[in-house]
Formats: structure tokens, C-alpha cells, sequence
């Protein structure tokens, strides 16, 4: 007999049979949890698209938490020094799995303007496993918004997010092989 | 006989802010060192966000700093590009039509009120009012969406050209203005029985953090920081750049230098920018928004020193030019950089509760603060 | 627009008062003035009430490739008027003295100047780097600046990064 056999007559019509951890990914995916930690330029952004006029929370995903050890989403919003890694790198650390990076505008993707000065790591990529790249200097909070749908996308097929990361560290290597 | 009790004593600890901090605006770690509750010391620890601006452009020409000033100060980014245009027309002796300098007087304004938007929306947020927030980010969208439609950007405009300006104010943007301002008394009243009147609001902000305006003026502190102390220095008033000298406005100062005060400055300066963008509205000439710039742009030899009233006080621009394409040298004179040597004075003998209102109201913006 | 700088007649006077100072006859005159007299040329400056430079605006420096100067702008209200005054610096080692005891707000940009060009404030109450990390090596405005990006910091538990990837 199967599962859905046994549901009384009555309430088959209102019983939906998923596994368990595909429920969980679709809660997930529909109310990330970002660290409301800026850098600079885009987190102005940032935080206009949490207000009125972009309303994030349409989707779910309002509820920046001020503690990485409650958030899920680490959104680098802004350029990353040197001296900002290491504190960047603790932060991603600090929180609990299963988490996310979003990388939003040129600096935190490739160091943008800056990116042949003496301060400016060259892309967050070289510190952390990124999963979405939001392009733009500053990007539009429209951005924002379809590159945290992408992310939901992603949530949701968590071998796509395994792969990449699979490849993240390869890539890793290599850089440190060559450093060395 | 009992023995004696040994004396009872204290010992002062560190509380570490930041990086990491969501009242800390950006990446501003400031190290606290404390009494109980009290503060005996704030030290601001800085440069999580040096970004070698200085440097880059001694290896880019003119027009491409331009788009580096942007980032500088990256919610007033129209002051600052008009800080560095004014800088190498000094230098360069151009010319600027009488139209463009309108136009740039207006964006300027515009931007001010966008920064002031977001000075007080942040202030309320840290003290526990999201509301005050979302209020304050709401007006700001009909700012920007002003400078959408003159230049396509809502948040680094490059706007303010060498020269110019690099579009002209159409009508569409004009009727944009004009509904604006029409906002703005509406929007004041509105802050004012959200925040003025809330009793914990204000009970957080009166008389915490207070400044002697001989404190200020000897920590070389600018804007509306130092105005809030009582003195009415205004570098809009006091160098009458551009075509400020022709327009009508007041100096809004405080009286005792505390939160409150700054708080109240910078809503009373948002009345007196829309006052500006009136008379500006009503006197802008027809003509040229763009000066003749020669293509490769060579300033003679020679040093400039140029400073405007920017958002946060005096922002000046050093140009060392070697007659070659590209600046020998640029220093930026940072107001918040400034301000936060105030930081220290501001939070002595307050609680650690209030030194979150400290930093708001001192309004520092990390990326100029840095550089 | 064009600023106000002091003229001829109040440069003379200063001129008269202080042996090292010379005066470049150039559109902005700028006041050179040796690191001895540096301190009491400031005083002087900010304390002669026909003068009252009260305002600090600018405090920065430039590498001239064989000497650094550090460049002062003083803003009089009472005059309406700037004073530039340059000092020149050694460059293999340079140091002048601190003017935080006549400007008590020069503190951050001197830090600045120190960490950025190196130059040295004697008597300046926190000698330290302001904007880059504890221990970084050179001075990255000098001209001769040459810098190798490090590595970026390695996350300490890359590992578990890695092991989620295998799964």
C-alpha cells in the first residue's frame, strides 16, 4: 500500500506527500535569512531594497539578522580589503550550516575600480565560496531581488550548489599550488 | 574584632565594536574602554575600507577620477563630484556656462537631502525606531528618482562633469523637482510626530553627547557637526562658490552640541536645501549645460586647493599638477574623516547605550572616512 | 573660485619675524619654513590676532622624488584668507615637528600623512598606522612605492567547505 493510499477519502484532495528534506529545502528557499553586514556602496542598496519601495520581505527574505550565527546569507555588499578578510572570512564561519554567499557588484566580484590597488582583495572568490555573482556598480535593487530568486533556485537543487563549490576548491588549490 | 574588608575596587575592561556591528555604519570598529557601564575612552579603529583612492588617481587622468570621487562619499556622491570639477576648473581655468552651475546647485541640494534622509533614518533605526527608517528610505526613492531620469543612476551618478554637467535638466525632471519639494514640508511634519515627539526617541538623544562649539572648532570639525555646537560656519555662505552667493538661505545652528542638536540641524537643513532648489527651480537660464573641455585634458603646473560644503562638512580637493595628463598628486580632505576625532570627546562619561547614538549622529560615512 | 591668499605686504611682515622663511613668487605663494622655526611660525599664525588662522582646513603631503613636503592650508575667517606653509623633509628620513599641540585636530591626518608617506611627527601623542594593518611594510604614496598582492587569508576550516562539496 502506498502512502497515499492510506490518507482517509475525505482530505485526499487537501495532502501533499513530499520527503521530508525537500519540504525543509523549500522552507528554506523561501525565507533566507541574510547578515545584514555592509561594506560599502551596495549595502546602501541593500538596505533599499529591504524598504518600502522594493519591499524584499514579498518574498520572504526581510528579516536581516544582525548576528551572523542566526543568518544563513552572507551578502558581500561592497569592496573587501585586506584588512576587512579576516574578519569577513570569521563571520562566514560563524555561521551555521547550510549557508550561502551572494556576491553583489564588481568589487566584491572582481575588485571593480579598484581593483589594482594595494588594498583591495580581487574578488571575494578568493576568500569564499561565492554562489551567486550580482553584477552592477552599484547593482539596482530590481538586481538584488532576481539574483536572491536565483539563489532560491539554487537552494533548491543542492547538487548544483555541490558542484560548484566542488569546483571552488579545486580552483582554490590550483591558486595556492601556484602561490607556492 | 572583625578583620578589615579589603578595599573594594574596580578595573576598566575593553569592549571591542565592529567591524562587524549593525550600529556601527559600515566597517567602523571603535574600541571602547569601560568603567561598569560607563565610558572612560572611545578609540575608532579605521581602514577596514582603504581603498588607495588617492593613489589610483595619480595613475588615471582628470575625467577618469571623476568616477572615484563618486565612491568616496558614496550616499553624497553629487557634492563630491562637484568638490573635484571645481578643483580642476581651478586648476585648468575654465569656465562653467551659467546653466550647468544651476543645475549643479540643485543635484547638490538634492543629494544633501538624500544624505540628511539617511543620517536621520539610520539614527532612528539604531535607537530601536525601524519605522523612522522605512519613512525617511521612502522619501529618498523620489530623490533618486530625479537623478534616474537626468543621468540613469540612483546611485553613482558621474553627473558633474569637468566642465558641465553631462545631461540637461529636462522638463520631465523639472516637474519631478517641483513635486518634490512639494513633499517635503508633508514629509517634515511627518518625522516630527514620528520622532521629535516620541518621548523615548528623544529621551535617548537630549542632552547625550553635548560639545562646546570651542571643543569643535579645536578639533577642526566641519558641517553639521560643528553647527550643531553653535557656530554658523557654512562654506556655502562663507566662499559663496558657484552661485550660491546669489541665493537666499539660512544657517541652521544648535545650541548645545548634543544629539538632539545635530539631529535638529539636519532637519531644518533639509527645509533650508529646498528653499535653494526653489530659487534655483525659478532662476535657471536657458544656454550651454557643458563648458569647451579640450579632449586631452592638460592643466598648467601648478597646485590647487578647492573645498565646497559637502554633506558632512568641508570637503576640500589638493591637486598637484606637473602639466601631463594625469594629477601628480591628490589629497582629499575627508569631513567625516575629520569629525571622528570627535568620536573620543562625544562618548566620554556616557553610557555604552549611547555611544550607538554617538556614532550615528556624527553621521560618518565609512568609504569617505577611509578613503 | 578663485581663493584669497595672503598678499605682499602681510608676507613681509611674517617674513620679517622668521630667518628660514622664504617665499616662492609664484601665483599661490606658499611659506617654506625649516622644521626648527616650523612650530613657532604655526603659533605665531594662529595666535596674532591681525592674522587669527584659526582653521586647519588641509594637512597632506607630496613626494617630490628627492625631498617630501608636507603642505599646510590655514583658512582666517577674520581675513577671508588661506596661508600655505610647506615644509621640506629629508626623504630617507624624514621628521618635523607634530603641530597637535597648536592644532589639537591635526591628529588623524598626521597619522594619515605618517602611514601613508611615512614621514615622522615628533611629539605627536599616537605615532601609529591609522588606515593600514599593524605591520604592513612600505608607505604606499611614495613614488617608489612597489607592493606584491599577499594571499588572501585561508579560511581555517576550509576543510569542511571541501568535505560538503564531496557529498
Amino acid at each position: 500500500m502506498e502512502l497515499k493510499d492510506r490518507v482517509p477519502e475525505s482530505l485526499r484532495n487537501n495532502v501533499l506527500i513530499v520527503k521530508v528534506d525537500e519540504l525543509f529545502r523549500w522552507a528554506h528557499a523561501n525565507s533566507i535569512w541574510p547578515l545584514s553586514s555592509g561594506l560599502a556602496c551596495c549595502a546602501i542598496e541593500m538596505m533599499s531594497t529591504a524598504t518600502a519601495r522594493f519591499d524584499l520581505s514579498r518574498f520572504g527574505y526581510e528579516v536581516f539578522r544582525p548576528c551572523p550565527r542566526q543568518a544563513d546569507l552572507l551578502i558581500v555588499a561592497g569592496t573587501l580589503t585586506y584588512k576587512m578578510a579576516d574578519p569577513i572570512v570569521r563571520l562566514y564561519e560563524e555561521m551555521p550550516e547550510p549557508k550561502y554567499v551572494i556576491a553583489m557588484g564588481s568589487c566584491a566580484i572582481v575588485g571593480g575600480p579598484f581593483a589594482d590597488s594595494y588594498s583591495v582583495v580581487e574578488g571575494i572568490d578568493e576568500v569564499l565560496p561565492v554562489d551567486v555573482y550580482i553584477p552592477g556598480c552599484p547593482p539596482r535593487p530590481e538586481a538584488l531581488i532576481d539574483g536572491m530568486l536565483k539563489l532560491r533556485e539554487k537552494i533548491m537543487h543542492p547538487e548544483r550548489v555541490a558542484e560548484e563549490r566542488a569546483k571552488w576548491a579545486e580552483r582554490k588549490k590550483e591558486r595556492e599550488a601556484k602561490q607556492a | 574584632m572583625k578583620a578589615a574588608a579589603p578595599a573594594k575596587r574596580t578595573e576598566t575592561y575593553l569592549l571591542n565594536m565592529g567591524p562587524q556591528h549593525p550600529s556601527t555604519h559600515g566597517v567602523l570598529q571603535v574600541k571602547l574602554t569601560l568603567d561598569g557601564e560607563r565610558i572612560l575612552k572611545a578609540e575608532p579603529v579605521l581602514g577596514y575600507l582603504h581603498r588607495g583612492i588617492e593613489k589610483l588617481m595619480e595613475s588615471r587622468t582628470y575625467v577618469q577620477c571623476l568616477p572615484y570621487t563618486d565612491r568616496l562619499d558614496y550616499i553624497s556622491s553629487m557634492n563630491n563630484n562637484f568638490g573635484f570639477a571645481m578643483a580642476v576648473e581651478e586648476l585648468a581655468n575654465i569656465e562653467v556656462p551659467r546653466r550647468a552651475e544651476f543645475i549643479r546647485v540643485i543635484m547638490a541640494e538634492l543629494n544633501r537631502i538624500n544624505s540628511h534622509l539617511i543620517g536621520i533614518g539610520t539614527l532612528a533605526n539604531d535607537l530601536g525606531a525601524s519605522t523612522g527608517m522605512l519613512y525617511c528610505f521612502r522619501d529618498r526613492e523620489y530623490i533618486l528618482d530625479i537623478f534616474n531620469e537626468v543621468c540613469g543612476a540612483r546611485q553613482t551618478f558621474h553627473y558633474i562633469r569637468i566642465g558641465g554637467v553631462s545631461g540637461d535638466f529636462t522638463d520631465k525632471a523639472r516637474s519631478l523637482t517641483e513635486a518634490f519639494l512639494e513633499r517635503v514640508p508633508k514629509f517634515l511634519a511627518e518625522y516630527d510626530q514620528l520622532l521629535t515627539g516620541n518621548e523615548i526617541f528623544t529621551r535617548r538623544i537630549v542632552g547625550i553627547s553635548p560639545m562646546t562649539a570651542q571643543e569643535a572648532l579645536d578639533l577642526n570639525m566641519t558641517g553639521p557637526n560643528l553647527r550643531a555646537t553653535g557656530v554658523a560656519r557654512d562654506l556655502r555662505k562663507l566662499d559663496g562658490y558657484s552661485v550660491y552667493g546669489e541665493l537666499d538661505f539660512a544657517i541652521p545652528v544648535g545650541e548645545h552640541g548634543d544629539n538632539w542638536d545635530r539631529y535638529q540641524v539636519k532637519l531644518k537643513e533639509i527645509a533650508e536645501s529646498a528653499k535653494i532648489i526653489r530659487q534655483c527651480l525659478d532662476k535657471l537660464p536657458e544656454g550651454d549645460i557643458m563648458a569647451k573641455v579640450p579632449k586631452v585634458l592638460k592643466p598648467p603646473k601648478g597646485e590647487v586647493y578647492s573645498r565646497s560644503e559637502g554633506t558632512r562638512g568641508e570637503l576640500g580637493f589638493y591637486i598637484v599638477s606637473d602639466g601631463t595628463t594625469k594629477p601628480y598628486r591628490v589629497h582629499i580632505r575627508r569631513p567625516s574623516f575629520v569629525n571622528m576625532q570627535g568620536l573620543d570627546l562625544m562618548c566620554r562619561g556616557m553610557l555604552i547605550g549611547d555611544s550607538v547614538s554617538a556614532y550615528s549622529s556624527i553621521d560618518p560615512i565609512m568609504g569617505e572616512v577611509d578613503c | 573660485m578663485k581663493q584669497r591668499y595672503l598678499t605682499a605686504e602681510e608676507l613681509a611682515r611674517i617674513k620679517g619675524e622668521f630667518y628660514t622663511v622664504s617665499i616662492d613668487e609664484e601665483e599661490r605663494p606658499p611659506i617654506y619654513v625649516s622644521p626648527e622655526e616650523f612650530l613657532p611660525l604655526m603659533k605665531m599664525l594662529k595666535n596674532d590676532h591681525t592674522l587669527s588662522f584659526t582653521h586647519l582646513s588641509c594637512l597632506t603631503a607630496v613626494d617630490w622624488k628627492d625631498t617630501i613636503d608636507v603642505v599646510y592650508y590655514l583658512f582666517s575667517e577674520l581675513l577671508g584668507a588661506y596661508v600655505v606653509v610647506k615644509v621640506k623633509t629629508i626623504r630617507n628620513h624624514p621628521e618635523i615637528p607634530s603641530v597637535t599641540s597648536v592644532f589639537p585636530g591635526a591628529e588623524f591626518e598626521e597619522r594619515e600623512v605618517y602611514d601613508l608617506m611615512g614621514v615622522r611627527f615628533t611629539g605627536h601623542p599616537d605615532m601609529r598606522r591609522i588606515l593600514m594593518p599593524e605591520g604592513f611594510k612600505g608607505h604606499p604614496l611614495r613614488k617608489d612605492f612597489t607592493y606584491k598582492k599577499p594571499a588572501p587569508p585561508k579560511a581555517t576550516r576550509v576543510g569542511e567547505i571541501e568535505k560538503e562539496a564531496d557529498l
